[in-house]
């Protein structure tokens, strides 16, 4: 078995530590960051992936999964980085002001994270504000907006006014979920993405990162 | 018939509530809510940033200051129900829902005319005890006003003791204010709130701010838990109890720190997580483990104990809807319960309620109401009155005595279930959706609403247009 097969495998089996030892090792073997990267560590997640939308495995594997998959990348930012290999996108990502509804907020985190995406969680509670000011901030592809309230959606329009007011409403995309929500509020309000569940939101990001 | 649920032993019981006891005493609950942190200092809990550590003293002695029952008093007194110990179960309506459904319009965004038919609809509901404003939260509420309305609209179509709104401390003083309003104090407990903790471990600013608000104005609320186990809960059902256990008496200690006495009640619907969704499963068998772990803890405590009703996670009134919210109104009825919320309507883990269900789920209750009721009457001449009647030569009981004297009360006559036959019932194109429209869309048509003096109505109106 290749080291990167084994990387792979071990990321499925969720072994954190093996696959930061392996990234380690087949660094020291001199293979590109890149290949790792790919072959090894996003291989394993896209075969994780797949089996998760297949019912055979479950959120709770898919997130050591995605745990063993950031400590082997996080051996690989520097390298990566230096070689100019840009990660696969950036979003911000929080529950609307008003709102301490987190759970299908933290589970978009999980499987965006688990797509090698940077995603920058402001929490709960999140101001119009703050979402605009850090998407400014780190140059975010996205801000991700949760919203479990019907008293709490208004929320969505407030951050979308505020990405217009700083000027970077045409550079960034606003992505918008939670129960309540719906593809039809979506266009009422003004933002760009709405999807279902937390699967299919990373890979609209992914999607909005790579244009 | 009598059914008595029960998962724990007494032995286990002694061993959940020493281990909640530990656990705030060890571990503490998370607060941040700084008048919340200075109550509990002040009585004897250690604050260690935002840990809250309290000791077994100080729980037992809030504990044992809860009253084991109240009277919910309504804008109409003999409307008012009692709930805890000595008292029927009381039931409220589905709550909270963002969509609504029915037969002929399919699922969409509630408006205030539903929640209009929803408040006639639990007014003329004999098995519903109070007055829900929170039922739905209309799209096409003015805005800024949209709670303070919302109240009102309940105030003005139900005369049942008000179940209020509590979002955070503000709209709790508004809404106790209008409850207080509309029943010109004909009662000393006139609304009724309910707060969640935050599980894992802790209670948000906002809900400990309206438990301060509740409690101070001796106005009743319930404290419940909605954990999802294997997610903000422990997998293991008997940890996901303890935990619940901590986190709701830790809310119940505030609400007697504040004010001993004040009534509170204790609620869980905590259940399961779908481990490939994350969805929280509230049709799920296990709910009713835990439901009834928590209802005897409460009556180890004397406090009243709130669970679900109709919880149901079927997105269609199709079978599921049906299994899941049968067990589930079966079991919190043999388990006890004083109060329930969500009986009738609610769907889909609680995002929408359907018309149709509501009057079906009143059939599921009257089944169990049945069941669970009289019982087997015992006839003191049995022997002589079957005899008689078999010697009679008509060889039918169907023009006794015993059948025209009794058939009506003895038989439960289903509203919505179909007893036809196969031919009839194709030819009618009957289908219990369908029966269901017809009996909800008649009692819209026949609802008169309660009065309401118009002095009260003005002042009323002033409060909702309050900047
Ligand atoms: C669990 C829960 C809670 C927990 C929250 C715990 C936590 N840490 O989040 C607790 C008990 C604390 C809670 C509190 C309250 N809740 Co609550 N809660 C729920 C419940 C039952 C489930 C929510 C959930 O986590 N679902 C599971 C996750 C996985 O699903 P999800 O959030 O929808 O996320 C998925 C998608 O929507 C999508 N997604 C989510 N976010 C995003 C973001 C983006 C960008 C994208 C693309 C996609 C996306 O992906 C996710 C995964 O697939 C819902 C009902 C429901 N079925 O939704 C009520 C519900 C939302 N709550 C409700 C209410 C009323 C409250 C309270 C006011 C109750 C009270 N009086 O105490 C407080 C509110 C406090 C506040 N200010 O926020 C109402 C809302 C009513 C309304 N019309 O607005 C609901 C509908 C229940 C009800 N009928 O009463 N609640």
């Amino acid at each position: 078995m290749s080291i990167l097969n084994e990387i792979s495998q071990n990321l499925q089996c969720g072994k954190a530590k093996v696959v930061k030892e392996l990234v380690q090792k087949a660094i020291d073997e001199g293979i590109s960051a890149e290949s790792i990267l790919k072959e090894g560590l996003l291989d394993g997640m896209g075969v994780i992936g797949e089996k998760f939308k297949n019912d055979e495995v479950y959120v709770p594997d898919v997130l050591i999964a995605a745990r063993a998959m950031s400590a082997g990348s996080e051996l690989l930012k520097p390298l990566l980085a230096s070689s100019g290999v840009k990660a696969t996108g950036k979003v911000v990502l929080g529950t609307v002001a008003g709102d301490l509804h987190d759970i299908g907020k933290n589970l978009v985190r999980m499987m965006m994270e688990g797509k090698g995406l940077e995603v920058i969680d402001l929490g709960i509670d999140v101001s119009a504000e703050r979402f605009v000011e850090t998407a400014v901030r780190e140059d975010a592809h996205a801000i991700c907006c949760s919203a479990l309230l019907t008293t709490t959606m208004g929320e969505i329009k407030n951050v979308i006014d505020a990405a217009i007011q700083a000027g970077i409403r045409d550079k960034v995309t606003i992505m918008i979920g939670g129960a309540p929500v719906t593809d039809s509020f979506c266009k009422m309000v003004g933002a760009d993405i709405y999807t279902a569940d937390a699967a299919s939101a990373a890979d609209a990001a992914v999607q909005v990162c790579s244009r | 018939m009598h059914l008595r649920a029960e998962v724990l032993s007494p032995k286990d019981l002694q061993t959940v509530h020493e281990n909640t006891l530990a656990l705030l005493e060890k571990y503490g609950i998370r607060i941040k809510h700084q008048e919340a942190k200075m109550v509990f200092l002040e009585h004897g809990a250690k604050v260690e940033g935002d840990h809250v550590k309290m000791p077994p003293e100080l729980v037992m002695k809030a504990l044992s200051s809860v009253p084991s029952s109240f009277i919910l008093t309504g804008r109409n007194t003999e409307r008012n129900v009692g709930i805890g110990e000595g008292y029927s179960p009381v039931f409220g309506p589905g709550a909270g829902a963002v969509f609504i459904s029915d037969y002929e319009r399919g699922r969409r965004p509630g408006t205030v005319q539903d929640l209009r038919n929803l408040l006639a609809l639990s007014q003329s509901s004999k098995h519903i005890g109070v007055a829900c404003a929170g039922m739905i939260y209309p799209f096409d509420m003015p805005v800024g006003v949209g709670l303070e309305a919302a109240i009102l609209e309940t105030l003005k179509i139900s005369d049942k003791p008000l179940f209020g709104l509590s979002q955070d401390s503000a709209v709790s003083e508004i809404c106790i204010e209008m409850a207080r309003v509309a029943t010109e104090g004909k009662g000393e407990h006139y609304v009724m709130g309910v707060v969640n903790s935050l599980s894992p471990m802790a209670w948000d600013d906002k809900m400990l701010g309206s438990i301060m608000v509740y409690a101070a104005n001796n106005q009743p609320l319930v404290l419940a838990c909605c954990s999802m186990a294997g997610f903000t809960s422990p997998t293991t059902l008997s940890a996901t109890v303890i935990q619940n256990n901590a986190e709701i008496i830790a809310g119940i200690v505030l609400s007697q720190l504040v004010r001993p006495g004040a009534p509170v009640v204790y609620g869980n619907t905590s259940t399961i997580t779908d481990m490939s969704t994350m969805n929280l499963c509230i049709g799920a068998p296990e709910y009713q483990l835990i439901s009834t772990a928590a209802s005897q803890l409460a009556k180890f405590y004397k406090i009243p104990y709130r669970s679900g009703g109709g919880l149901t996670d079927a997105k269609a009134l199709d079978m599921q809807a049906g299994i899941e919210a049968t067990t589930n109104l079966l079991f919190s009825m043999a388990n006890g319960v004083n109060f329930v919320l969500h009986a009738l309507g609610i769907m889909e883990s609680f995002m929408s309620i359907s018309y149709e269900k509501w009057i079906m789920d009143e059939e599921i209750i009257e089944r169990i109401m049945r069941m669970t009721g009289d019982g087997c009457r015992l006839l003191p001449d049995a022997v002589e009155m079957i005899g008689n009647a078999v010697a009679s030569g008509s060889g039918s009981f169907i023009d006794h005595d015993d059948t025209l004297d009794n058939f009506r009360s003895e038989f439960y006559r289903t509203p919505v279930s179909n007893r036809q036959n196969w031919d009839t019932w194709e030819k009618n194109g009957i289908s219990c959706q369908k029966t269901a429209n017809g009996i909800w869309q008649k009692r819209l048509k026949d609802f008169v609403p309660p009065e309401l003096p118009s002095y009260v109505l003005k002042e009323l109106e002033k409060l909702v247009q309050m900047p």
